[in-house]
């Protein structure tokens, strides 16, 4: 997620302030990461980067890398939408004060963008909590194989459901509140 | 102070502003009229470069532009401009994100690199001056509009600046918080600041200006102190304009 956030911002700011071709390549990344399954593009990482070219890339390295690059094209959105969602006239505002304008995005556009930007944040946060299930298939263990496996053990799939569905909604849970702690302190 | 000479800018195929002369001295207060997209607006803004002219040049103090020049794309005689001039926007424009009193410090620390205790004696002293001291710690979505357009010139006046460019100040406020912002501004008038107003309000253009500045289809028509303006228009464009006002004489 933190990849996801990082270069999702990165995406953002380049395709709403960058240059022209920075502009173009980041719409043309989004549009790629967006339009094809995440399935597809972890086989394409993990079986066809790592696997047969070589690149030295652990299952759980491809599985993080993969999850990382598709949600920033999310979060890139979310982002834009923020940025594009605050009034022209706080820019105006910044820069008649002199502020240059990497300290009017910095201090002025990035704060309010993000209080606007969070809620969907949140939701692409625990959705790729829940996406990080499909890991499964290049052969590593997370929540939903481990119930798989144990309920096979014990022949129980609806007590061990509920319980692994439990330990979804907990960590989601958790997340959407920490997410209201920090829209309450981006306050307005 | 400031010299304009033979500003241009276009939108489009619409002129705004078609060869615009002005000429302002240090502590005089110009109020810019005329009719809805004469171009009064975009000349203020060409003054501090949100808006690029096309052409002509600029001289606040000791920065000058002359549009279309290498020179006037470079970011740095940009900003100069800008540390030399404060804008008062009609929709005030605080950042809603900072309570009145970081709006007021933003600049100061974030530009002039100001330590934070001495911005903040900066800022509370300009709060005060604007009679908001009890305000200091309010979001501006907890303040009214007449108080926010008040930590608004604060905040500008905060860096200092040569000139203050006013953009229909009061135009979004009711009558009753209209006076607070404009006895502030008079108060600074009085105080030798140079301000360039635009406004539609022909009342304390009267009251504050010592010029005032007829612009029509982005040209100055008209301009002259400001009785002789108001009172004894030359112009047939100015006598209509200020007829349609009904102003009450003198």
């Amino acid at each position: 997620m933190a990849l996801a956030m990082s270069w999702g911002l990165g995406l953002a700011l380049a395709r709403c302030h960058g240059p022209k071709p920075l502009r173009w390549m980041a719409t043309l990344y989004i549009e790629v990461f967006r339009g094809t399954p995440l399935l597809l593009q972890l086989y394409f990482i993990y079986f066809g980067l790592a696997q047969q070219w070589g690149w030295k890339l652990s299952a759980g390295a491809a599985a993080v890398l993969t999850l990382g690059l598709n949600y920033a094209a999310n979060e890139a959105e979310n982002f834009r939408a923020g940025l594009e969602a605050i009034p022209r006239g706080q820019t105006e505002a910044a820069l008649a004060l002199g502020l240059s304008p990497v300290m009017t995005l910095r201090r002025i556009l990035l704060p309010q963008a993000l209080r606007i930007s969070l809620p969907g944040i949140t939701n692409d946060l625990i959705a790729l909590f829940k996406d990080s299930s499909i890991v499964s298939v290049i052969g590593l263990v997370e929540l939903t194989k481990e119930f798989l496996i144990r309920s096979q053990d014990a022949g129980d799939y609806i007590g061990l459901g509920i319980l692994t569905a439990a330990i979804y909604l907990a960590m989601g849970h958790a997340a959407s509140r920490g997410a209201r702690a920090i829209e309450r302190r981006l306050r307005t | 102070m400031i010299e304009i000479v033979g500003l241009r800018k276009r939108f489009g195929a619409v002129t705004v502003l078609d060869g615009v002369d002005h000429q302002q001295a240090a502590g005089e207060v110009v109020a810019l009229i005329g009719p809805s997209g004469c171009g009064k607006s975009t000349l203020l803004r060409c003054l501090n470069w949100l808006e690029t002219p096309d052409a002509g040049s600029l001289r606040l103090g000791d920065v000058r532009i002359e549009a279309g020049t290498p020179e006037a794309a470079d970011r740095r005689l940009r900003q100069r401009l800008r540390r030399r001039t404060g804008m008062i926007f009609q929709q005030f424009h605080l950042f809603p994100h900072r309570t009145a009193l970081e709006n007021v410090m933003e600049a100061p620390v974030y530009v002039d690199r100001l330590p934070h205790s001495e911005a903040l004696a900066l800022a509370m002293g300009l709060l005060a001056k604007v009679g908001l001291s009890d305000r200091a710690h309010h979001l501006p979505s907890q303040l009214s509009g007449g108080q926010q357009q008040r930590v608004a010139i604060a905040r500008a006046l905060a860096m200092n600046p040569q000139i203050l460019l006013c953009d229909e100040p009061t135009s979004a406020l009711d009558p009753e918080l209209r006076d607070e912002v404009l006895t502030v501004l008079k108060t600074l008038a009085s105080e030798g600041m140079t301000l360039l107003l635009v406004t539609h309000e022909l009342a304390f253009a009267r009251d504050i200006a010592h010029r005032v500045v007829f612009l029509e289809g982005g040209r100055v028509v008209e301009s002259g102190p400001t009785r002789a303006v108001l009172d004894q228009p030359q112009h047939p464009r100015l006598q209509e304009f200020l007829g349609k006002h009904r102003f009450a004489p003198r």
